[in-house]
């Protein structure tokens, strides 16, 4: 509504699809969302400082109150203090599981890439089969054998989840050089006599390593989420390195007898851990995909 | 006759995707077993008594002890090869933890587990549909952001930890359901109502774990196909809002919704491993838990090869069923 | 809302007794039509701002005839038409109206009815027939379920099957279509079930977007008669907005030119506008032809042989071959007996044979579709044909890419259609400028990129931007600045000028024709253009 007679047509705000360009505003931009972020700096600076605490038979499911905002556990324990070291744990093992992933996943993603650009369809066609073939295997079940295999331990942990989910990334990183040897920057640059040295270090990597932190980062709830359900399950760390699965596992037939808060609170810390990392993962989406 | 319409421009191609994939599964399952075999070797599992087959139900200590010895030395491709062999000739090995034969360990829960996933799958697709199209038809509502939000929580959260919560609120709190098992203790036959009590919670909760994602993909395509021109053209038409959103939105976002259900047969198996311990659901998937902790090698080895097969066989339902099924996939091949 | 009533008092008020101008309805032919005066559309930016894609547009179809609107691509002639159908991008500003009259009754703006009279008036009054008629249909129903659907728009439930069957009939549906899906349609099946969907409920408005982009010449002509019996024979008001003058000049009773966001010509015969339109399109002063430089060559022939070693000599016999694009002998860029194929193995076309001679200007005028891009990345050393040969000058070209000496790909540029894709988006426009001259070891400075930005007609400032920082037009001409600065002997253009407005069109073909006078290259341009290739080409090879 301008000086020169502008005006916006009337009722254009209710088409049934005028939203869907405002909503371009991505989940994950919100002040909630910038919330959740802090907690997860929260949970890595408080998580350090607790120490192992003193079992006090006692003080055994005491519920929420000021002194302890979480309960305590069966063991008297205060649940806030044990939670945010679990969350701790969690996190540090999603972080080291989606790295290692992640760099399985450039090695292979970036071999069969290059290599189906080069022509040399053989290898990149048996790594891609040998994705296949990982994925068609169920992630839970092959952590439960690995970890069953080799002995409930950090390592193995992280190895059960490193092992099984690199094939994201490996796809990712193919299908993008493939996409970028055909992208008209790369083919200018080719005319213009440019080697593959200089397309990969000048145009590629940029471009494929932004998309391949971004994917680290999405995996890291993936990951979380993984390592909670083998704790949880028995197959995952012993009692004195607790994540939060093993919290929640530990709390399963306090349940029964009524105590909600030792598997409930550490769950929804849980749940706003993975957000938080969700919600990051999101921030550092390039804002310019999309745009046409 | 539409079906052989449909299907005629990938015609080829898909009979050799399904003749590929089959041929892939031998090799895949005689794959992961070696390797689990193999394995084995260095820890507390004792493949020897899976390449002894149901015969170690039946032998003593000491002829145990003997056996190991001899077969023991062979090593892990003899081991894997016998126990092949026994396998198909139908004897899948003895279950030590669940003291029968694991032939009928399977055939006796696997029934259960696939009455709770399909039970689940109908439920998180129906509810996935209902969510997602209501928030899709409605981008940037206030509707649309809380069940964007929802969803995502929902998907942020352990399947066992809504199992926890599920007890505590209906059954511990409310004192309404079971907390866990399939037939109430001591009545040894299995009557309908009974175990439908007994599995409200666990389907509703896999239904739960699962619904967020057929729910977030229905919310998107159904805006992608808002957003488009066919819903514009439709409007220019004349057609009532309301039919436009409900023909022209949401039910184009059901097809990819159809196509993709295979692809989520692993994450429905993660979901029924979690339910199914902390239901007590006598099914497959908790059977595979247990067999891991107790060092039940001709157990496990077995629910591999089977979880192994559903999820290869739900990725090619899924391929075909996008090639059938989707008809915008036959013109972009021709 | 005061803005309406401001506007509307603006425009003092709805043109009931205005009677005809020139151009008219005919005598005894039904009154009405459509009248847009002072229309403006601003869209969104997307940046919070906005941009005036429509300044004033003023225009007039009565019913009974058939008024073509012309312009070039991002002239804005299809956000006029989403204006008129209410379909502008939410968030657009528009002023001035749209004036639908029908037989006696009270005048309707199109532009900005009002929410409850739009729910009226959409799919009564104006038909939309869109560009791509398949892309318009949801791919998921079928055709029957779309007519069903629209019948019941417009008449009880009882009536719709009959009422179906008559459009049907009407419109040259097979009743076999009805189980189909969009997808399963062939072109010219959707172009029908299009119109039948379109002209269901009997609109008296007909808008159609670029109705023959694609098509060859015969239907071509079938699609510009159908839209002309619309208006002759029907009485309806027909609106055809298009790029091509030779629709314009078949079927319209009326021409409106659009450029700069304005219309002009709305008075003037129509084979005048359209004269002026070919006119001014984009003739340029005749350059050095290969005689004329061979002429000059037989005075000084050491320096010009120096000049370029590859060159055949000169001969009686080069002339005559100069100008038969079609041996793929001889000096320049040649392609013998190409069989192209796209993707996993469709064929494209085979048997191309084409020469790009140097210091001549090559045409290649074929329909979207037909494969002028999958030739021009073949001749551009960046797609292997499935048969034949690239030569340059008359040696053939091994491989593609990399596998290719640097030295030789450095000789042949390629500008492709879409410039979005053709730079890095995370460099500026000046590193992707200099990149040619990096590659071979020199180190450019600004002012080589202000040199460089002024051949193609940018501002200097531009060099610090990204490309999401300028627009098309200016995204285009950077690429094709690159292109220049590689300095090639043989310049490949894809459709250079279908995704700028006329302004830029004039400017790329400047820069392309200055570089041509100063090099001596091989240019070849594709496109669908039909006049920008008469005005530019020396020779015009037609598929």
């Amino acid at each position: 509504m301008t000086a020169e007679g502008w005006r916006e047509v009337a009722g254009a705000r209710s088409r049934p699809w005028a939203g869907t360009r405002r909503v371009v505003r991505r989940a994950g931009s919100g002040p909630w969302w910038i919330a959740l972020g802090g907690l997860v700096v929260l949970v890595l600076l408080l998580g350090a400082g607790a120490a192992d605490q003193r079992a006090d038979f006692s003080q055994a499911f005491l519920p929420p109150s000021a002194e302890h905002p979480f309960g305590t556990d069966q063991a008297g324990r205060d649940l806030l203090t044990r939670s945010l070291a679990g969350a701790r744990v969690s996190l540090l093992v999603g972080l080291v599981a989606a790295l290692v992933s992640s760099v399985v996943g450039v090695v292979v993603g970036g071999l069969a890439g290059s290599l189906a650009s080069r022509g040399r369809g053989v290898v990149d066609g048996a790594l891609m089969r040998l994705v296949d073939a990982v994925n068609a295997l169920p992630h839970l079940v092959l952590g439960i054998v690995i970890v069953a295999l080799l002995g409930p331990s950090l390592g193995s942990v992280i190895l059960s989840v490193a092992l099984t989910h690199w094939t994201t990334t490996a796809r990712l990183v193919r299908a993008e050089l493939l996409a970028l040897q055909g992208a008209g920057f790369v083919e200018a640059a080719v005319g213009a006599g440019a080697g593959r040295w200089w397309v990969l270090s000048r145009h590629l990597l940029a471009h494929v390593l932004g998309r391949v932190v971004l994917a680290t980062v999405l995996m890291v709830p993936h990951a979380i989420m993984h390592e909670s359900a083998l704790s949880f399950l028995g197959l995952g760390l012993p009692d004195d390195q607790a994540s939060l699965g093993t919290i929640i596992e530990q709390s399963r037939t306090a349940v029964l007898a009524g105590h909600w808060w030792p598997a409930v609170l550490p769950g929804l810390l849980l749940v706003a851990l993975s957000l938080a990392v969700f919600a990051l993962g999101e921030r550092l989406r390039p804002a310019s995909r999309g745009r046409s | 006759m539409r079906l052989r319409e449909r299907l005629h421009p990938a015609r080829s191609p898909l009979t050799g995707l399904v003749v590929g994939r089959l041929l892939l599964l031998p090799v895949l399952v005689a794959a992961v077993t070696l390797v689990m075999f193999a394995l084995a070797q260095r820890t507390p599992f004792d493949p020897v008594l899976a390449s002894l087959g149901e015969r170690a139900l039946t032998m003593d200590g000491p002829t145990l002890e003997a056996m190991r010895a001899r077969v023991g030395d062979t090593g892990a491709v003899q081991q894997w090869a016998a126990w092949w062999g026994n396998a198909l000739q139908g004897d899948l090995g003895a279950s030590s933890s669940q003291r029968a034969p694991v032939a009928t360990v399977i055939a006796q829960r696997l029934p259960w587990t696939l009455g709770l996933m399909s039970a689940a799958l109908v439920l998180a697709v129906l509810g996935g549909v209902l969510v997602g199209g209501l928030a899709g038809t409605r981008p940037g509502s206030w509707a649309d952001r809380l069940a964007g939000g929802g969803l995502l929580s929902l998907q942020a959260a352990p399947p066992f930890w809504l199992g926890l919560v599920a007890v505590w609120v209906s059954a511990v709190w409310l004192g309404w359901l079971p907390t866990g098992g399939a037939t109430s203790p001591g009545s040894g036959a299995v009557r309908p109502l009974d175990v439908l009590s007994h599995a409200v919670l666990p389907v509703l909760v896999l239904a739960l774990s699962q619904l967020p994602w057929f729910g977030l993909v229905v919310r998107d395509a159904t805006r992608d196909a808002l957003a488009g021109v066919p819903v514009r053209a439709g409007w220019a038409r004349g057609i009532a809002t309301s039919r436009l959103l409900r023909q022209h939105a949401v039910r184009p976002a059901l097809l990819p919704l159809v196509t993709v259900l295979g692809v989520r047969v692993p994450e429905l198996i993660t979901g029924a491993v979690l339910v199914e311990t902390v239901f007590s659901w006598p099914g497959v998937a908790s059977a595979t838990v247990d067999s891991a902790l107790r060092l039940d090698f001709p157990l496990l080895a077995a629910l591999t090869v089977l979880t192994t097969v559903l999820v290869v066989l739900g990725n090619l339902a899924a391929d075909v069923a996008y090639r059938v099924v989707d008809p915008r996939v036959g013109q972009r091949d021709g | 809302m005061s803005g309406q009533g401001y506007a509307e008092g603006r425009d003092l008020g709805p043109p009931a007794s205005r009677t005809a101008g020139p151009g008219g309805p005919p005598e005894g032919g039904p009154t009405g039509g459509l009248r847009v005066s002072g229309l403006g559309v601003a869209l969104p930016d997307g940046r919070g701002g906005h941009q005036t894609v429509l300044e004033l547009v003023d225009l007039r179809v009565p019913r009974g005839r058939l008024v073509v609107l012309l312009g070039p691509s991002g002239a804005g002639k299809s956000t006029l038409l989403a204006a008129l159908l209410g379909l502008l991008p939410t968030g657009s500003l528009v002023r001035g109206h749209g004036w639908w009259e029908a037989d006696g009754a009270e005048p309707v703006d199109l532009v900005d009815p009002g929410a409850a009279a739009r729910e009226r008036l959409r799919g009564r009054v104006a038909a939309w027939l869109p560009q791509a008629p398949v892309g318009a249909m949801t791919p998921v129903l079928t055709v029957g379920h779309h007519l069903t659907e629209k019948a019941r728009v417009h008449v009880p439930a009882s009536r719709v099957p009959a009422v179906v069957g008559e459009v049907m009939r009407r419109h040259d549906v097979d009743p076999a279509w009805r189980r189909r899906l969009p997808s399963q349609l062939s072109g010219g099946q959707a172009q029908r079930v299009s119109n039948a969907l379109a002209l269901l409920g009997d609109p008296g408005l007909v808008l159609a977007d670029e109705p023959t982009t694609g098509l060859d010449r015969p239907r071509a002509r079938a699609a510009a008669d159908g839209l002309a019996a619309l208006a002759h024979d029907e009485g309806r008001a027909v609106l055809v907005v298009t790029h091509d003058l030779r629709l314009a000049e078949e079927a319209a009773d009326a021409v409106i030119e659009l450029d700069g966001g304005r219309s002009r010509g709305a008075d003037v015969p129509v084979g005048e506008v359209i004269a002026r339109a070919r006119g001014a399109s984009h003739r340029m002063a005749p350059h050095a032809t290969t005689g004329q430089r061979l002429q000059a060559a037989a005075v000084r022939p050491p320096a010009a042989a120096a000049q370029r070693p590859d060159t055949t000599p000169a001969g009686p016999g080069l002339q005559a071959s100069a100008e038969d694009p079609g041996t793929g002998e001889g000096p320049g860029l040649g392609a013998v007996d190409l069989t192209l194929r796209r993707g996993r193995g469709t064929l494209v076309r085979s048997g191309v044979t084409l020469q790009v001679r140097p210091d001549r200007t090559t045409g290649l005028m074929a329909p979207s579709g037909a494969g002028k891009t999958t030739l021009l990345r073949t001749l551009a050393l960046l797609h292997r044909p499935s048969e034949g040969q690239v030569r340059l000058d008359g040696r053939p070209v091994r491989g593609t890419g990399y596998a290719v000496p640097a030295a030789v790909r450095r000789r042949i540029a390629f500008v492709p259609q879409d410039p979005r894709q053709g730079v890095d988006p995370r460099w500026t426009l000046g590193r992707s400028l200099l990149e040619p001259s990096r590659l071979v070891g020199r180190t450019g400075d600004d002012t080589e990129v202000a040199r460089m930005l002024d051949r193609v007609g940018l501002a200097p400032e531009l060099a610090s931007r990204r490309p999401d920082e300028v627009s098309g037009g200016q995204l285009q001409r950077a690429v094709l600045a690159r292109a220049l600065a590689l300095d090639a002997d043989y310049l490949l253009l894809d459709e250079p000028t279908s995704m700028v407005d006329a302004a830029t069109a004039r400017a790329v073909v400047r820069a392309v024709h200055e570089h041509q006078h100063a090099t001596g290259c091989g240019v070849l341009v594709a496109s669908h253009d039909e006049e920008l290739l008469r005005t530019w080409c020396d020779v015009v090879v037609e598929w």
